[in-house]
């Protein structure tokens, strides 16, 4: 009689034999049919083309859906003269986020800032396309002079520049800068434009010197010539010469208040009390707003000031007409 | 019955490293090798006269996809897995259309003797009705002739599970074949 042990190895090790009836029901199963052997040799294994198609049509699906979001979102570029060169996204005539242009010594650009209106580039100039906040669009002029004719809500249309920053607030304006220093002249509507702490609010008729050091003062466009020259000269010479300034003031017109605001916190100490007197004398500025503020900076004073010379509520040149204002 | 796993494991290494290589002549031999361990895989999931054509499929699967086995000692698990995903396939289509003691009850093959078809009709009708935990281990120590230690690397099972499941499985099978009338 055979041991329980025994038939259990012999079940589990496949050593020694089967119990009579495993064994039985073994030789019974063994002889279960198996399909024919298939003709290995006539079988074509299965090609990976079909993979491939699938990535080709795929790769070729994205790039179609890719270009696609990039005609919508691209600007037309037109050659007004000479000849253009693009880089990075640009293609066909056209400029999308991330793309260059650059004019050549003698040729035109003109490029359709989609519904926001038109942007003109001169010669030697080299323009991107960067990435701007929500709503925005945005340029980088990187050399060159940039034309901007926008119609557009204001803060919608930004250039970046290597000295500064210029917002939009709906007008034209141009634009040029060249190793580090530039200058800008609004001919409708307003610009702000920010660098180093400093900003400038430059309505029409004004333009504004763009220095490394931080974005000049504007000056209107018609001061007179020994204004424009003091000013200048002052600003030029890092406010080191002081007789520059004592030149200025004598030779400032009330319409010149608004250069002189822009310069009381880029001067300091008794300076900057004498360009406050110079404006008090100019324009007629607010009688409630301690001049000890605006001498301290305070930038609701200051705004009371900016109010005074005409130009509209200093907080709408921040934020934009219509947009929420963040009072100080 | 296959001997020591080692050299089994070389072979098929070998086997399947030339298959890879496009050797038709290889894949027919792992197909001889290994026919029986699907068939084994494949019976204990679908009614029997479906089986022989899923078994084909399961080499033409296996075929097509050699190129991916990475381990080619690991032939014989990664087969047994496609049968069982194949196997889990063919149910899932044919959930609603094929009963299974009708299929049970077609002629599992023509050409041998009635009383030896008879016989196995009956044994592997009776396994069939076993818990799941014993189907595969059974059929594949019966039909496959694997020992407890092939079949524990086949199906990732630890030798005392194999154990368990042969020793309660031969049990339960027993009383099933006697209940039923044969075999016993």
């Amino acid at each position: 009689m055979r041991d329980r042990d025994e038939d259990d190895d012999a079940l589990f090790s496949g050593r020694g034999p089967l119990p009579e009836d495993l064994a039985r029901l073994q030789r019974s199963l063994s002889t279960l049919p198996l399909p024919p052997e298939p003709d290995w040799s006539a079988r074509r294994v299965r090609e990976r083309w079909p993979r491939l198609v699938y990535a080709a049509v795929a790769a070729v699906l994205i790039i179609a859906f890719g270009c696609t979001l990039l005609a919508r979102d691209s600007w037309r570029v037109d050659t007004v003269d000479g000849s253009l060169s693009f880089g990075g996204m640009a293609f066909w005539g056209r400029i999308a986020l991330g793309g260059r242009v650059a004019t050549e010594a003698r040729s035109h650009a003109r490029i359709e800032v989609e519904g926001l209106g038109r942007v003109e580039l001169g010669p030697s100039s080299v323009l991107r396309r960067v990435p701007g906040r929500f709503g925005e669009q945005k340029l980088a002029l990187d050399r060159g002079t940039l034309h901007a004719y926008i119609q557009a809500p204001p803060r919608r249309f930004v250039v970046e520049t290597p000295v500064g920053i210029a917002t939009d607030l709906g007008c034209a304006y141009t634009l040029y800068v060249d190793r580090g220093a530039g200058w800008l002249t609004v001919t409708t509507g307003r610009v702000t434009f920010t660098n180093a702490g400093f900003e400038s609010f430059v309505p029409a008729g004004c333009q504004c010197e763009l220095r490394p050091s931080g974005v000049g003062v504007p000056t209107r466009v018609y001061a007179s010539d020994a204004f424009l020259e003091a000013i200048r000269s002052f600003e030029n010479d890092d406010h080191r010469v002081p007789w520059m300034l004592d030149r200025a003031l004598a030779t400032a017109e009330a319409s010149d208040a608004i250069t002189l605001w822009h310069l009381l916190p880029r001067v300091s100490g008794e300076q900057r009390e004498r360009v406050a007197a110079r404006i008090a004398a100019l324009i007629e500025v607010p009688g409630d707003v301690p001049r000890a503020r605006v001498l301290a900076l305070e930038p609701a004073a200051l705004d009371a000031w900016w109010a005074a010379l005409g130009m509209g509520d200093a907080a709408e040149w921040r934020a934009g007409p219509g947009r929420k204002v963040l009072r100080w | 019955m296959a001997g020591a796993p080692e050299p089994v494991v070389a072979l098929d290494a070998s086997l399947v490293a030339s298959a890879r290589r496009g050797d038709r002549a290889a894949f027919g031999a792992l197909y001889r090798r290994h026919a029986r361990l699907v068939q084994a895989v494949l019976l204990a999931r679908v009614p029997p006269d479906h089986v022989a054509d899923l078994v084909q499929d399961v080499f033409l699967i296996a075929m097509d996809r050699i190129r991916s086995l990475r381990d080619d000692g690991a032939f014989a698990p990664w087969l047994a897995t496609i049968a069982r995903r194949r196997a889990a396939d063919w149910r899932r289509r044919r959930r609603d259309t094929v009963p299974l003691a009708e299929a049970l009850h077609e002629p599992i093959a023509g050409g041998r003797d009635a009383e030896t078809e008879r016989d196995a009709r009956a044994a592997v009708d009776a396994i069939r009705s076993l818990p799941e935990a014993y189907r595969e281990t059974l059929l594949l120590r019966f039909v496959a002739g694997l020992n407890g230690p092939e079949i524990a690397e086949r199906t990732g099972l630890t030798h005392g599970s194999v154990r368990v499941n042969l020793h309660r499985g031969v049990e339960m099978l027993r009383k099933r074949l006697r209940e039923g009338g044969s075999h016993a």
